[in-house]
């Protein structure tokens, strides 16, 4: 064997040997495991109960374990992928790997293939048990097949996307990002310009049939038959018998080959100067600076709101920035529908504005609660920020209201857009009938707990607490909502009163957000003690 | 809410207000691994104490117990008559920690984090504006306030973080191996600057390797190994540890026949060793018999034409070798 082919061999397996007995001694990846399999043997316990009044109880099994399926590779598209690289980036690794002779092939395998590995190990050890579907009913061992190639191609495509975007990237939440953008391309983006070329052609702007509409519409059509949500949607199809190898498998391996090339080629461009991973000031620039406005102020009398509100949130430069895009953001989507629903101006723009600002709300609050201790951790600062003289409840609340301030410009604009539709109908039913359902108070002390959630993750997870806590949430709805449907139809709940049972899930939501919030100081001073 | 008040006894007989740090038989283990095992030491005003041990000795973990950091499992710590468990905030408003890693937002400017420190602390924009000037003038980086911290070298960033201990004017500063990686001008630099904290009053107490330092500098000190406090005390009493009798080298001219003969029989004189054949020689004395004026007269008398006479001590490295055992756990 030649010489170089030699030491790319050894060092991609040294990584790769490493990489897996890694995972093999942390818990958490076996808790991970132990936890996929409570959700399988859910699955199979839930389509038990409904064979007793539906039919095809194995295709209803095997549905839930391919979404699930899809759902849990996404996520670990936006994180354990999406880091591969980027974490060695950030411990200052990677040019001690480059230093040891490990190839950049070698690294991309060694980093990109365990991980792989692991994942696709989870999809195979599933294969006998979603055979059961088959024993069931209403699944033939072909579309079994059929759906987990069709996963193991999306995997691998996801995979390769994610390490390019981290090899891409200086840092683990840049290249997160960069997926999160893939997905909602991938998954949005087809039937957004589907519809898009629709309208265009209602309104004469562009002709049915012109190369243009053309190009779009079979454009956006190609991207919808490569999308895993049609290729498991056509496997689920009663009489499924198409090849194994379809359209969606085979680009998505492609896809997910060009990546790893892409990767590959551009690896020595992208880590050439390796620099330790620094925290980021944003766009906060100094007090000497011409503009100083954009400059954070003099060090507020509560120190930690001040600290938050400019090094995490991004201060009042983010602030301004915010204040131009969300009016433009939210007027731009109003026109948009104005354009073509020419009445109830006030309502439409009313909405759209609110509905908006509370996604932004949320989106921004989800991003603060994630890195508000994070970013302590990771820059070993919690064991200084405790050592002053106030308990760690007012450093946390503090921290808090910090982030809440860079919240004012979604705050204010979703109050204006609620105002204009403070008359409005729809608007008053909400005050009269929504708020006194317990159904909309379990959905707000959920997104509470979601909140606290990716808190508590954040002290314990590298990267990733917001999908995690994320994944946590839906699959404990899903599970929860599940069993609950399956007594009611068991009989067992025939008695029960909807709005009572919300009352007792909303009290249990209360105590858990409590006992969250006891558990986050318990962990803040655990994390204060390992400095 | 009621005011702690510092511990009225400190039970050794001396005076309460002299010792700043008092540890108790403190014990401390992680994962069933025995981290401290039984320390004990005290820490007098205004001191410069030294805090050695090899790597894994339990130095960090004792630091950090000490600055309330870390509870202790068994044992008591207090200081400045606070217990570290129940007077939290009375002990971290005294004390200034510099952990020994390079813990900064170093997304800041220098005055920013100063700054942020001395808000945190709850000082006013007056206050702050008059202390910060102060520290960075102390620290010699007042020309660098502007800068980012992660731009600075290690011992910029290092004065920096001795800047951010001292902006609440704390009573005790403790550092943790605040010279390690270092460069030698950085070190003595670093170095000046304690020597000038002591004089302003501050008691330190400094974990360090930096062992021929730390003998210059400290005036007490202690060698914990293994989790083991192997010797608390003043520099000096190491410096003697193990010897009852003092010894002075006496350097001669030149050399003399029977000089060594003539030297033992001095009054006093226990031993003599001639350094190689040459013209010095290593004298030991009993105290209670003669002192080192009458030992120098005695060997002027007897004809010696001495031209250097000074104490032989041991190096703080013999003692921290004799008393640490070999290899790391």
């Amino acid at each position: 064997m030649p010489r170089g082919m030699a030491s790319l061999f050894q060092g991609t397996l040294a990584m790769l040997s490493r990489a897996m007995r890694v995972e093999a001694r942390q818990v958490r990846f076996h808790l991970f495991r132990f936890a996929f399999a409570i959700f399988i043997v859910f699955c199979l316990l839930s389509a038990m109960v409904q064979a007793a009044f539906r039919g095809a109880p194995g295709l209803s099994f095997f549905e839930s374990l391919c979404y699930l399926n899809w759902f849990f590779i996404m996520m670990a598209g936006l994180s354990f992928f999406a880091t591969s690289i980027t974490e060695e980036k950030e411990e200052d690794t990677l040019g001690l790997l480059k230093m040891a002779g490990v190839s950049r092939l070698g690294i991309l395998l060694g980093k990109s293939t365990s991980r792989l590995i692991s994942a696709a190990m989870l999809l195979a050890i599933q294969i006998p048990f979603a055979l059961l579907a088959i024993t069931l009913g209403g699944v033939m061992l072909h579309q079994i097949v059929a759906a987990y190639i069709s996963l193991a191609a999306f995997l691998v495509m996801l995979a390769n996307v994610a390490l390019f975007c981290s090899v891409f990237s200086k840092r683990s939440n840049n290249a997160s990002s960069l997926m999160v953008m893939f997905l909602l391309g991938l998954l949005a983006g087809p039937w957004f310009v589907k519809g898009i070329t629709y309208l265009l052609v209602e309104e004469a702007f562009i002709r049915d049939g012109d190369f243009l509409q053309t190009c779009l519409d079979d454009g956006s059509q190609f991207f919808i038959d490569i999308s895993i949500l049609t290729s498991l949607n056509s496997i689920g199809s009663t009489g499924f018998n198409d090849s194994v190898w379809s359209l969606q498998v085979i680009w998505n391996l492609a896809i997910g080959v060009s990546f790893f090339a892409l990767a590959w080629g551009t690896f020595d461009h992208f880590t050439r100067d390796l620099v330790g991973a620094t925290p980021s000031r944003g766009l906060i620039v100094k007090r000497t600076s011409r503009l100083r406005m954009f400059g954070a102020s003099s060090v507020w009398k509560n120190a930690f709101a001040w600290k938050d509100f400019y090094f995490i949130t991004g201060g009042r430069t983010h602030i301004t920035l915010k204040a131009i895009f969300y009016p433009l953001l939210t007027v731009g989507i109003a026109c948009l529908i104005l354009y073509f629903e020419r009445n109830h101006y006030r309502e439409v723009i009313g909405y759209t504005i609110f509905w908006t600002m509370l996604v932004a709300f949320l989106v921004e609050l989800c991003v603060a609660a994630s890195r508000m201790f994070h970013d302590e951790i990771r820059w070993h600062t919690m064991a200084t920020l405790i050592m002053v003289p106030v308990s760690i409840a007012r450093i946390a609340y503090s921290k808090l209201l910090g982030c809440l301030l860079s919240l004012a410009p979604a705050v204010v604009m979703g109050s204006i857009g609620f105002l204009l539709v403070i008359d409005d109908s729809d608007m008053q039913r909400f005050f009269t009938d929504v708020l006194d359902e317990p159904g909309f108070w379990y959905f707000v002390l959920t997104c509470i707990l979601f909140l606290h959630l990716t808190v508590l993750l954040s002290l314990f997870v590298k990267w990733g607490a917001a999908p995690l806590a994320f994944v946590t949430i839906v699959i404990s709805n899903w599970m929860g909502g599940g069993a609950l449907m399956a007594l009611s139809f068991a009989g067992g709940m025939g008695r029960f009163d909807e709005n009572v049972l919300f009352v007792v899930l909303d009290i249990g939501l209360l105590a858990v957000i409590v006992s969250m919030h006891f558990a986050i100081g318990w962990r803040l001073r655990i994390v204060g003690e390992q400095g | 809410m009621t005011e702690s008040t510092p511990a009225a006894s400190s039970g050794n007989g001396q005076s309460d207000s002299d010792v700043v740090i008092d540890v108790r038989n403190l014990c401390h283990s992680f994962k069933g691994h025995r981290a401290l095992w039984d320390v004990s030491l005290q820490v007098r005003a205004k001191s410069l104490h030294g805090f050695v041990g090899p790597n894994g000795a339990g130095k960090t973990t004792a630091l950090k117990a000490i600055c309330t950091l870390l509870r202790p499992q068994v044992g008591s710590i207090r200081v400045f008559g606070y217990n570290v468990v129940h007077d939290v905030n009375q002990v971290r408003r005294r004390i200034g920690f510099m952990p020994d890693h390079f813990s900064m937002y170093r997304q800041m400017t220098v005055y920013e984090y100063l700054d942020f420190f001395g808000a945190a602390y709850g000082l006013t924009l007056q206050q702050r504006t008059k202390v910060l000037a102060d520290v960075l003038d102390l620290t010699d980086m007042a020309g660098r306030k502007d800068d980012f911290i992660q731009g600075l070298s290690r011992g910029m960033q290092q004065r920096v973080s001795l800047a951010r201990v001292l902006v609440h004017d704390p009573d005790l500063l403790l550092l943790d191996e605040p010279a390690s990686g270092l460069d030698p001008r950085a070190r003595i630099e670093l170095m000046e600057i304690l020597r000038e904290l002591r004089r302003m009053g501050k008691t330190i107490f400094i974990s360090s390797h930096i062992l021929s330092e730390l003998a210059e500098l400290c005036d007490s000190v202690t060698i914990i190994d293994r989790g083991r406090v192997k010797f608390s005390g003043a520099m000096d009493q190491l410096l003697h540890h193990g010897e009852d009798n003092p010894t002075f080298r006496v350097s001669l001219r030149k050399e003399q026949t029977d000089f060594a003969d003539k030297l033992r029989g001095l009054p006093g004189v226990v031993n003599v060793e001639q350094i190689e054949e040459g013209a010095e020689y290593r004298v030991s004395f009993d105290w209670t018999l003669t002192d080192n004026n009458g030992l120098l007269r005695s060997v002027m008398e007897a004809g010696g034409l001495v031209t250097a006479f000074r104490e032989e001590r041991r190096h703080l490295n013999d003692a921290f070798m004799d008393l640490t055992e070999r290899g790391v756990r």
